[in-house]
């Protein structure tokens, strides 16, 4: 094993984290007799420790447990409608009231000012200005050319 | 309300794993009972895993209140999205995935605002005020902070992993499920980690 293929594995043979122990067993033997790899292993443990100083955060006792909290919560997202059922049923209310506010709009103005009541069966109606074309259908409102 | 009361911290050796063990077994069993509506099974997989929890996020997240919010929100969107969960893989680590991610979500937001806090303002805020009465602790705290200033150095890729493996001592296959990359990609960049953290604190003493 040369220098090179040495410090290659050093950081992670300095944490214990090789895994063959033929060139675990190399690796040591090259660190023992190579003055720069040595030194070099020493510096890596060296800076380990001192990552090793930092402080454990603070943790919780074992009785206090998250877990009525979370409890909690699951409960109370349950107890709602899902968000995309709830914006679903938004979404067909707004369009609901847009076609009942368009519908009563366009009443309004195709309605004259005089408030006729609208077409009914028995009622005499005037004959359409044009007959329609041969192939026209009828719509509802114009009565049957007879 | 809270209800967690601060604690002094427990000790954890470093070959500690949160995978092996009987526990992948139940972990399963649990998993499927909460699927089938059985919340209380939840209840034990979060009793089982909130303490590592909070330990991991509070490595990325100080304020124990924001790193408490945190942990409860990882559980939840853990619930929610459980139908989702494949049962080939690992609950732990999946578990851990979403609270990493999402303690680095706040980490990176926290790091901007702080950023343009100390754009317009000079920083001379200390997070905590010292307590005139206790005996000054600044000494271990300069050293810890030392360290902080060199580990925050490191690009997040190959800072992540020194912490989940010489912080909080996941072996590197658990590292590789909790971060979803093959096990020699972690290995590199636990090697990667190491020699820039020594060559950052070594570089330090020189300055
Ligand atoms: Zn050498």
């Amino acid at each position: 094993m040369n220098c090179g293929e040495a410090q290659q594995e050093l950081a992670l043979w300095v944490g214990q984290d090789l895994t063959d122990p033929v060139r675990i067993e190399t690796l040591r033997r090259h660190v023992a007799i190579c003055p720069v790899c040595g030194q070099r292993a020493k510096a890596l443990k060296a800076s380990l420790v001192a990552l090793g100083s930092l402080e454990v955060p603070q943790t919780y006792d074992t009785i206090d447990s998250l877990w009525p909290e979370v409890e909690a919560r699951i409960m109370a997202r349950q107890s709602q409608p899902p968000m995309r059922s709830s914006l679903v049923i938004w979404a067909a209310l707004g369009l609901l009231s847009l076609v009942i506010l368009g519908g009563t709009a366009w009443m309004w103005r195709t309605t004259p000012p005089s408030a006729a009541p609208a077409v009914t069966p028995n009622e005499p109606v005037a004959p359409p200005l044009y007959p329609p074309s041969p192939g026209h259908q009828s719509s509802g409102i114009s009565p049957a050319i007879p | 309300m809270r209800t967690a009361t601060r604690v002094t911290p427990t000790p954890m050796t470093t070959d500690q794993t949160i995978l092996d063990g009987d526990d992948r077994a139940g972990d399963a069993r649990l998993v499927e009972e909460a699927r089938r509506g059985q919340r209380d099974s939840f209840g034990v997989l979060v009793r089982r895993y909130e303490r590592r929890l909070l330990r991991v996020i509070g490595r990325f997240v100080r304020d124990a209140d924001a790193a408490e919010d945190l942990a409860q929100e990882t559980f939840l969107r853990v619930y929610e999205r459980l139908e989702q969960f494949d049962p080939s893989r690992r609950f732990a680590p999946w578990l851990f995935q979403i609270g990493v991610n999402l303690a680095l979500d706040y980490h990176r937001k926290q790091k901007r605002r702080r950023k343009i806090w100390s754009f317009f303002f000079s920083d001379s805020r200390s997070e905590r005020p010292l307590d005139p009465a206790t005996p000054d602790p600044r000494e271990s705290q300069e050293l810890e902070a030392e360290v902080r200033q060199v580990v925050d150095r490191i690009p997040e890729q190959f800072r992540l992993v020194l912490i989940l493996r010489d912080l909080e001592g996941f072996s590197t296959s658990e590292i590789a499920a909790i971060l979803d990359r093959k096990e020699a990609t972690i290995r590199w960049r636990l090697a990667e980690a190491r020699n820039r953290f020594q060559e950052f604190w070594e570089r330090r003493l020189t300055k």
